[in-house]
């Protein structure tokens, strides 16, 4: 987030005008291949990896949350009950 | 790229959908070149620094989480190979004797930036960037082209945020500075 003390670029003389530089980009022919040699290593890369990832993506990392909130949850339960038992004796 | 989106095609990348990483790199390839273009200076050190940001997106791509920010990653990713390239440089140079000659602050102007600078203000801005010492000219990249917050910015160079702060203030200053000493140079 941007702070009041942070310069607009909009507003700044400076970023303003390199806010407008235009954007060198490879040739057309070179991002091509470029894209094409991306390309072949995420196949290379294969399932394995991305079967993996989408587990860990899908059903670890939330099982894991699932397990980590449920046991604070219970803790502050059990606290909340003590607490409420310790002010009823 | 909204960030819902960014991190619908990070999950699809991460299970090697290969579309993910198409509109992944439609969206950041000018980017990502154009940063390491400014930062090196030459277009094949670009070309191949660009490459191999890429291939880390592949071989490790960030979680799919809702605390990721692609552009800062791949920023970031970029940003280190660069880092890394300049090291190994300097090393290089001293090895054989050259590191008096070769510096950040002197790198030569890059063709590929010369050729898109559409006037004389451009190619002057383009220039004076290009003067600057890479510490400054990647703060004034990352927020007054990439128009990251100071403290996104930050994130990206490993710093805090009010280091970046500082950091940037002073890159204005001395880019002001290399436009006026260049536009007294073509008066004279």
């Amino acid at each position: 987030m941007r702070t009041p003390e942070d310069p607009d670029p909009r507003r700044d003389p400076e970023l303003g005008a390199l806010a407008s530089l235009p954007l060198p980009d490879l040739r057309p022919e070179g991002a091509a291949l470029l894209r094409a040699r991306c390309r072949a290593a995420l196949e290379a890369r294969g399932g394995r990896g991305g079967s993996w990832a989408a587990l860990c993506d899908r059903v670890l990392v939330p099982a894991a949350a699932a397990i980590l909130g449920g046991g604070v949850l219970l803790a502050t339960a059990v606290r909340a009950a003590a607490i409420l038992a310790a002010a009823v004796a | 790229m909204e960030p819902e989106i960014e991190r619908d095609l990070i999950g699809r990348l991460r299970i090697g959908d290969a579309e993910a990483f198409d509109a992944i790199y439609d969206a950041y390839r000018p980017r990502l070149y154009a940063y390491l273009l400014r930062m090196s200076r030459h277009g094949d050190v670009a070309e191949d620094l660009l490459e191999e940001t890429w291939l880390r997106l592949i071989s490790h791509p960030p979680p799919a989480g809702p605390e990721t920010n692609l552009a800062a990653w791949l920023f970031t990713v970029a940003r280190n190979l660069f880092v890394s390239w300049s090291r190994w440089r300097l090393l290089d140079a001293e090895r054989v004797g050259e590191l008096a000659r070769i510096t950040l602050r002197a790198a030569p102007p890059a063709g590929p930036l010369e050729e898109i600078s559409r006037g004389e203000r451009e190619r002057a801005l383009e220039g004076a960037l290009g003067r600057l010492p890479a510490r400054a000219r990647e703060a004034l990249l990352l927020v007054g082209v990439e128009g990251m917050t100071p403290a996104e910015a930050a994130a990206v160079c490993g710093i805090g945020p009010e280091a970046m702060r500082a950091r940037l203030m002073r890159a204005r200053r001395l880019l002001a500075r290399e436009m006026r000493e260049g536009e007294a140079k073509e008066e004279r």
